[in-house]
């Protein structure tokens, strides 16, 4: 099982779209995928047309530990994907449970209790460093950060870019990233020139293509399938079929989970 | 609101932030080390395991052509759907998206697929009959006719050594004449 974490610090950025364009490939692919919405907002889990306000039983309940990762997990209406969903109630999470030891590692272990079930697993993240967040990178292989081609896109960048430098002190290996320009318009300034700041920062851990504009996005989230499925061969699912080619190519790290004491 | 009196001491912002991160990540050291590498899904295809010794296959028509997909793969046979709607782009191995059980499923104009262009002219170009749901649930295949359940033994199929361009096409069933679609490599088409 490998586990993807999509983050950024900066919100709006496709890191939902992410999620779901990646996940919908991987189903097709033929590998059993796992989805979780780890957004209060719940935005991925309102992609597959259920009710982050009404939801009984979501990720919160990883939390609270009454239940099993198992029975959280909803079909999303596309064959071997699975979503875990988000309810509302995990925006109370980083209050209630502030800073209690080891409570950045309940994700991992949920998903190591099904980890036979699934070849893939995505995690959708707030715009947001807390809880929830940590519990995204400690559980992940691989963290994908979309960052939006306009003015200003790198900052956000460089904070969540410092927050995976701070994880890595707790880690005792390196947890790679790559960086996905999104929402490329090469018709725009804005969009040219983002993409230049970020060969010249990130040129290592800068995937090489782009995810360009595509309207279609937003009819593919209205209609409730991943953009990659309800329409293959779209513009943007051909720039989601690269990034996947590219990172599942991408050398897989050591998965055996060792955690420093600090 | 009130209930909440503010720390004596605030941390310079940069240790606080580490001191959060190494809390959270605290390990009470009961955790035995996940096994999640290793067992990726073996891709590598030899000639259909499935087939071994011998196998079921569901024959079927499309245009005139006798087709065989084995039945283990085989979900359900549907009557065509006229539902079906087709999606900007498609390519035109492709009827159209419908939903089956609630799920997302792309109808396949078979004959579009298991014949070389210059043969896919000499067939009739009626309106499909039946859609057979196969492999993963994935994929629907378009077809004219559904014949019987026959049992084939895997050396009287032909298996070809080169998938090359249309890599479903997993072999021919001599004494039948019939081609045996391996359903597990649609998913190739989109790859
Ligand atoms: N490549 C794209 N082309 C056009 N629209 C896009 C693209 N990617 C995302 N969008 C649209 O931009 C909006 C924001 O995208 P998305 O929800 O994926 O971002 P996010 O990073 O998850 O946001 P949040 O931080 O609020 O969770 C959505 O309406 C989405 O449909
Ligand atoms: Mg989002």
């Amino acid at each position: 099982m490998k586990v993807w974490t999509v983050a950024n610090q900066k919100g709006g950025v496709g890191k939902t779209t992410t999620v779901a364009s990646l996940a919908g490939l991987c189903a097709l692919k033929g590998e059993r995928t796992l989805i979780v919405d780890l957004d209060p907002h719940g935005s991925l889990t309102a992609y597959f047309r259920l009710d982050p306000e009404r939801i009984e039983h979501s990720a919160y309940d990883l939390f609270t530990g009454s239940v099993s990762a198992q029975s959280l997990l909803c079909e999303t209406g596309v064959e071997r994907l699975m979503l875990l969903p988000a309810a509302v109630a995990l925006a109370t999470l980083d209050r209630q449970i502030g800073a209690r030891p080891g409570m950045g590692l309940v994700l991992r272990r949920a998903l190591q209790e099904i980890s036979e079930q699934f070849d893939r697993v995505l995690l959708d993240c707030p715009p947001m460093l807390g809880v929830l967040m940590i519990n995204a990178l400690a559980a992940s292989h691989h963290v994908i950060i979309p960052v939006q081609t306009e003015f200003l896109a790198l900052k956000g960048l460089q904070r969540m870019v410092n927050t995976l430098a701070m994880m890595q002190r707790n880690r005792s290996y390196t947890l790679p990233y790559s960086v996905v320009p999104t929402q490329y318009d090469r018709r725009t300034r804005a969009s040219i020139e983002a993409l230049e700041e970020l060969q010249r920062c990130y040129r290592q851990q800068l995937w090489d293509g782009v995810i360009p504009v595509d309207t279609q996005f937003r009819e593919a989230s209205k209609r409730g399938l991943p953009l990659t499925v309800l329409r293959p061969w779209a513009r943007g699912s051909r720039a989601y079929r690269q990034l996947f080619g590219a990172l599942d190519a991408a050398p897989s790290i050591p998965t055996v989970q060792a955690v420093n004491h600090g | 609101m009130a209930d909440e009196l503010p720390p004596e001491e605030l941390l310079e912002p940069r240790r606080a932030l580490q001191e959060y991160l190494t809390v959270l990540l605290r390990e009470e050291p009961v955790d035995s080390p996940s096994d999640a590498s290793g067992n990726e899904p073996d891709s590598s295809r030899r000639v259909a395991a499935w087939s071994h010794p011998e196998f079921e296959v569901q024959l079927f028509k499309v245009g005139g052509l006798q087709l065989a997909v084995p039945v283990d793969k085989l979900h359900n046979v549907l009557p065509w759907d006229t539902g079906i709607q087709s999606q900007p782009e498609q390519p035109e191995w492709c009827h159209g998206l419908m939903r089956y059980q609630g799920r997302a499923v792309w109808v396949i104009d078979t004959a579009v697929l298991v014949l070389p262009p210059e043969r896919l002219e000499l067939i009739p170009h009626c309106r499909p009959a039946y859609i057979l749901i196969v492999g993963d649930g994935c994929w629907g295949l378009a077809c004219h006719d559904v014949e019987e359940v026959v049992s084939l033994a895997q050396d009287e199929v032909k298996w070809r050594s080169e998938r090359g361009r249309r890599p479903w096409l997993a072999g021919t069933a001599l004494r039948r004449g019939c081609a045996v679609l391996d359903s597990d490599a649609f998913a190739k088409l989109i790859g």
